[in-house]
Parts: C-alpha cells; sequence; structure tokens
C-alpha cells in the first residue's frame, strides 16, 4: 500500500508523544476490531458465496441431497412445532376476545397473526437451531479433520460444493417448511377451537381465510426466502472458519445457532419495517 | 480471505455495522412518518376536547383514510390543536368550509378524525390552512340523553298500564265492551237478528221471484195485471159517469142550492189555509232553509256537553236500532209463517184467490156502475144536463171542424196567390 507524506509539517512535540492506554482498553479494542473483522469476513464470505452461486459448475446432486436433509428431514419437527404454535395462540387469544363478544374473529385473527409473523419467524428460529447448528458442526468436523483443506487439494472447490448448495437449499426450502408450518398452525387452532366449542372445518376456514388478503401473505413469504439465506450462511460460515482443535467444532455449531437466530430476529425487524412503510 | 489486510476488514466492518444501523434508523424514520414517499400536505384545527385521539389517529375523508393526526397539543386552558397530514391528492376535493369531527372506527371504538364533505363553490384549502370543527359527543352525554329517554319511557309505560288495568277491569268504554258479556250477547244477538231478517227477507223475495203468495202473483201472473188494468179502465169511466152525474145534481133544481152552499163554505176554508200556509212558509225560510241545513245548524253549534249529548243520544238510537232489528226479525218470522195480515197476503195463496175472485168481482161491478150511469142518462132528473152538455160538445166539436176548414181554404188562397206570383 503506498503511503503519502503529509504536506503539513509535524511539529516534533507531538510526534515523540506517547498515548499510555490501559490494559483493559487495549483488550476492548482488540476485541473491537476482532468484531469488525469477523463481520468483514461474514460480508466477504457471503460476497464469495453469492459469486460462486453464478459460476458454471453448479453441483446439482449435492444441492438436491441438501434440499431433502434440510427440508424433508425437519417436516416432523416443523410439523409438530406448527401445530401446537396455532393451538396455543388460539388458547390464549380467546379469552380477551370472549371480552370484547368477539369470538368469531378468532379464527381470522389466528391466521392472520400466524401467517404474517408467527409462522416465519418461529419456524425460521427451529430451522436455526436444527439446520444451522447442523450445518455448522458437520463443516466445523469437515474443518477439523482437513477436509476442506484436501477438497482444495484436489482441485474441488469446497465453497461451491458445500457452501452454495447448503445455503441455496435453507434458502429455497424454508418457504416452504414455513408454509407448512402455517398450515399445521390453522389446524392446531381448528382443534383449539373445538375444545372450546364445536365449529365444522368450513366454517372455521372461511372465519379464518374471510379476512386474509395477498398482501399479508406476500411480504411473509418473501422474508422467508432472507431467513433460509441468513441460516445457510451462517451455518455455512461459522463451520467453514472453525478453529483447529476438536471443541472449535462445538463452538461453531453454537454461534452458529446463536447468530442465525440473532440475524433472524434482525432481518425479520427490517422486513417488518419495509413491510409497514410500503403498504 | 487471506489476501485481505486486517485495516480493511475493519473498515469493512465499520462500513456493514454502519450501513445497516443507518438502515434501521432510515426505516424507523420512514415508518413513523408513513407519508415520506407520498406527498402530503398540513392542516389545522382546534377543539376544546379531542376524546380520546392520538397522534397517529387516522384521518377520514369520504369514508376513505387520506392521511394521520401528525401532532395534538394544548394551547391554552380550553384550546387543543390538532396538527393533520393529508395526501396531497385529496387537497382538491377539501374546501374551505370542511368541518373536523371526532368519530369512531371497529367495535373497540378507536378515535379518528372525520373531515365532513364541503360546499362545491367554495375554494380549495391551503397547505397550512386552519378548518372548522365541531366538538365530539362524549359517551356520557349519551349516556344522559338515553337517561332522559329511559324516564320519559318509564312515565309512558306507566300511563299504558294504568290503561291496560282500567281496560281490563272493565272501566271505560273500552273496558266495557272487551270485559261486559251483555254487551258482546247484544251484540250478538243484533247480529243474529239481522241475519234471520235477511235470511227471511230474501226467502220473502224468492217466493215473490216464483210468483208464490199473493204479492208474488200480482208481480208476476199477467192475468191479474191485465184484470186490475181492466178493473181500472172500468173505474176510470165508472168515476167519470160518476162526475158527470154529480155535475148534472148541481145544475138540478133540487141540489143547486146545497152545491151553492158548500162551494161557498170551502173557498172560505181555502183562503184561510193559504194565509196559514204563507205565514209557516215565511218563518221557515227565516231560520232554516232545509231541514237537512237546521240539522247541519245544530251539529255546529253544539258544545262539547252537547257533544256529549248527542253521543249518548246516538248510543240511545244504537240502542233502538238492536230493537228495531230484532222487531223486523221477528215480523219477518211472522210473514214468513204467514202470519198477520201481510203474512197472509204474501203466504196465503187461499187468500190470493179470495182478493182475484174481489178484483174479478171488482170489475164485473165497476160494469154494472157504468151500466147505471148510462141509465142516469136516460134518467129525467139528469136528461136536461146531459142534453146541455151534448150540445156544448156539439157545439165545440162543429168550432173546430170550422177552424180547420178555415186553415185549409186559408193555405189553398196562400197557394193560389203563390201561383199567381
Amino acid at each position: 500500500m503506498r503511503r503519502i507524506k503529509p504536506v503539513i509539517k509535524v511539529i516534533p512535540v507531538i510526534r515523540s508523544a506517547t498515548i499510555n492506554l490501559s490494559e483493559k482498553t487495549i483488550d476492548k479494542t482488540i476485541k473491537a476490531s476482532s468484531f469488525l473483522e469477523e463481520v468483514a469476513n461474514f460480508i466477504l464470505f457471503i460476497l464469495r458465496t453469492f459469486k460462486e452461486t453464478f459460476s458454471r459448475k453448479f453441483e446439482f446432486r449435492e444441492f438436491f441431497r441438501q434440499c431433502f436433509q434440510i427440508g424433508y428431514k425437519s417436516l416432523p419437527l416443523i410439523s409438530i412445532t406448527g401445530a401446537i404454535m396455532g393451538l396455543v395462540l388460539t388458547i390464549q387469544s380467546r379469552p380477551i376476545l370472549v371480552t370484547f363478544g368477539a369470538v368469531t374473529l378468532l379464527p381470522s385473527m389466528v391466521a392472520i397473526s400466524l401467517i404474517r409473523e408467527i409462522g416465519p419467524v418461529i419456524t425460521a428460529l427451529i430451522c436455526a437451531g436444527k439446520i444451522g447448528s447442523g450445518i455448522g458442526a458437520e463443516l466445523g468436523s469437515m474443518k477439523v479433520t482437513e477436509q476442506i483443506d484436501a477438497m482444495e487439494v484436489s482441485s474441488t472447490n469446497p465453497m461451491r460444493f458445500l457452501v452454495v448448495t447448503r445455503v441455496l437449499a435453507t434458502t429455497l426450502m424454508l418457504p416452504l417448511l414455513v408454509l407448512y408450518a402455517d398450515a399445521w398452525g390453522i389446524l392446531g387452532s381448528w382443534i383449539a377451537i373445538n375444545i372450546k366449542g364445536d365449529v365444522s372445518f368450513v366454517l372455521f376456514s372461511s372465519q379464518a381465510f374471510g379476512y386474509l388478503k395477498f398482501i399479508d401473505f406476500l411480504p411473509a413469504v418473501v422474508k422467508t426466502f432472507f431467513f433460509g439465506a441468513v441460516i445457510g450462511l451462517v451455518g455455512s460460515y461459522k463451520g467453514y472458519t472453525a478453529g483447529r482443535g476438536t471443541e472449535s467444532v462445538g463452538i461453531a455449531a453454537n454461534s452458529a445457532v446463536v447468530l442465525a437466530s440473532l440475524l433472524v430476529i434482525i432481518v425479520d425487524m427490517i422486513a417488518v419495517q419495509i413491510t409497514d412503510m410500503l403498504i | 480471505m487471506e489476501t485481505h489486510s486486517p485495516h480493511f476488514k475493519i473498515r469493512l466492518g465499520l462500513f456493514v455495522i454502519g450501513g445497516i444501523a443507518l438502515l434501521l434508523i432510515a426505516l424507523f424514520i420512514i415508518g413513523k412518518q408513513k407519508n415520506l414517499f407520498n406527498p402530503v400536505f398540513k392542516l389545522t384545527t382546534t377543539f376544546y376536547s379531542v376524546s380520546g385521539l392520538e397522534a397517529g389517529s387516522n384521518i377520514r375523508f369520504s369514508g376513505i383514510n387520506v392521511g394521520t393526526v401528525d401532532n395534538i397539543e394544548i394551547i391554552n386552558d380550553s384550546t387543543v390543536q390538532v396538527d393533520l397530514l393529508i395526501r396531497k391528492d385529496i387537497q382538491q376535493f377539501i374546501k374551505e368550509d370542511c368541518v373536523a369531527n371526532i368519530g369512531s372506527a371497529g367495535i373497540i371504538g378507536d378515535r379518528i378524525l372525520i373531515i365532513s364533505q364541503g360546499s362545491s363553490n367554495s375554494p380549495i384549502v391551503q397547505d397550512g390552512q386552519r378548518i372548522g370543527s365541531n366538538e365530539p359527543i362524549e359517551t356520557d352525554d349519551i349516556m344522559a340523553s338515553l337517561q332522559l329517554s329511559a324516564t320519559s319511557a318509564e312515565i309512558i309505560t306507566d300511563q299504558l298500564a294504568d290503561i291496560m288495568t282500567k281496560i281490563n277491569s272493565g272501566k271505560g268504554t273500552l273496558g266495557r265492551l272487551i270485559h261486559d258479556a251483555k254487551i258482546a250477547q247484544d251484540l250478538s244477538e243484533s247480529t243474529l237478528n239481522l241475519k234471520n231478517s235477511s235470511k227471511q227477507i230474501a226467502e220473502i223475495l224468492y217466493d215473490i221471484n216464483n210468483g208464490e203468495g199473493t204479492l208474488g202473483r200480482i208481480i208476476k201472473d199477467p192475468n191479474i195485471a191485465q184484470d186490475i188494468s181492466l178493473t181500472m179502465t172500468n173505474l176510470k169511466n165508472g168515476s167519470k159517469g160518476l162526475d158527470e152525474v154529480i155535475e148534472a145534481a148541481k145544475h138540478n133544481i133540487l141540489f143547486s142550492g146545497y152545491f151553492k152552499k158548500k162551494k161557498k163554505e170551502t173557498d172560505n176554508e181555502s183562503e184561510s189555509d193559504k194565509d196559514t200556509h204563507r205565514v209557516e212558509e215565511k218563518n221557515e225560510q227565516v231560520e232554516y232553509d232545509t231541514p237537512l241545513a237546521k240539522e247541519l245548524q245544530v251539529l255546529a253549534s253544539a258544545s262539547p256537553l252537547e257533544m256529549d249529548s248527542i253521543i249518548s243520544n246516538l248510543q240511545v238510537t244504537m240502542a233502538n236500532a238492536e230493537i228495531i232489528s230484532k222487531q223486523l226479525a221477528e215480523i219477518m218470522i211472522q210473514i214468513n209463517s204467514g202470519k198477520g195480515t201481510l203474512g197472509m197476503l204474501v203466504q196465503d195463496t187461499a187468500l190470493a184467490k179470495v182478493i182475484n175472485q174481489t178484483l174479478m168481482n171488482l170489475k164485473s161491478s165497476s160494469k154494472g156502475l157504468d151500466d147505471n150511469m148510462n141509465a142516469a142518462k136516460e134518467n129525467f132528473l139528469f136528461k136536461g144536463y146531459y142534453e146541455r152538455k151534448a150540445k156544448v160538445a156539439e157545439q165545440k166539436k162543429e168550432d173546430a171542424l170550422k177552424d180547420i176548414e178555415k186553415g185549409k181554404k186559408d193555405e189553398t188562397n196562400a197557394l193560389k196567390d203563390r201561383g199567381k206570383k
């Protein structure tokens, strides 16, 4: 890097002066700089992944395998979680609607809550736990056992084979998982309503979808693509950048879940703000 | 990754963190003012009380959400200023005489600001202009009004209950009508009597139409009609003859004195009758023109007290009508059963035969009378009168013939004159 010589002559007194920093300050500064470096590394990782995604050779086989692993294998967990979400939300919302004499609005209220916010976020958080940690641990162990280095040596692009396929798989599978969870959630809500009363599924669905508009559905689906991308990217990044020791596998998995969950919430906040602004 | 220096990475990290922070701040600022991308204009209005309106509440115009309440602040002890942000494209529809009202939306009653429609000839509002407002109706005021209505309703229901109690206890006209069994019985009897009467009349009319009974035969039997016609002709002739006889008697020496005396008496009586009749007519004309007018005049001049007496009279009349209908029914029953003169007349066919015979007898007797009259004409006592009368009649006949002949001659003369001309 070329150094530019200052035009103004610096006073010798200042040049010779030293700044005394405490150990704590130095430690904090190092931590801050390492955090910023970490952020930069993550951004650079994202850019590289993005670049590799549109490269010529695409690992379709690995991509479909990851879709199966991430999507299909998550279905039981998502089904149970979704149904319980709908059930609990309905039971909890019922008393306040009874106070206002608006129990008939319960299905539509639950449907809107599930589709707009709760379904995508809860599903994304569960996926962050299950998929994010899985990717982080898998790639971390590969890193620890130097499999990734071996791939690089054998002229196989580990980014393209390991990272791009996983990130794309999570990006595409998560919206489907969210829709699936929404469906189970609405079913759970119907079950909850039938615990207290007797409502046919036809009447329930007409009440549930009566107030639901396409504008409620579209932003919710769009943001789930970002949630999926975040989970895939964070998991892959944490695994890919894991340390050399065996304990780094656990650290990678753990930090992947934490960071993915945090980023999902931040992305959701931004998405909600944008949605609110546009509509 | 390894190609980038730590300094570059720190700068990149700072840029990303700063960028995300800026994005969030920008989004929240945009979120606070939703109308950042839609141009808006500002209006202000003042209220004494905003009744729970808050900054951010919707503004409605023609039922459409057109903006939000920007700010609410108290400017003095009795005035609250409300700043409104309204979409710029709506400005052309909001006129200077539009008025801001505070209403509620939804079942929970969130407060909204409603801008009423202005008049078409009023100018369009300018940015920052103040518009008029109507004070919101507080729930307490509604409750107070409802309480007043409830009190009135209570009084009305009390009165109604009182009326119903009176009716139920059989007091007053309505009460008696509902509860008095006698009235109901009377009404029932009257109806029954009317029904019987109409039935009897129908039977009588049926009999008459079928030519049964005297009346029926009189109406339907052509022989009786012919007999009656002949009888009438004979009677007419007989009365004519009798008249002539009386006229002859007047001219006769034996009766002339009596007739003259009688004529004098009748003349005197008729004159006195005429005088009294004139006086009565005059009196009637002064007071009332017709009997109907008289009744109307009485009704018109009737005071409320008199009206009561009229109503009581009407009640009596109604009672009489009931009795009359009852009596009529009895009469009809009697007639139908052939009792009494009319009944016999209608039902008794034997009587009809007797009447028929009587009429035949009358016919023959009137013929006899006619013969007697002819005999009287021949009698010496009346002969002179009949001869004079015949002479007068002949004279009249000759005069008439002469007139006709004269007329004919005049016509021929006139024709001749025309021919000559």
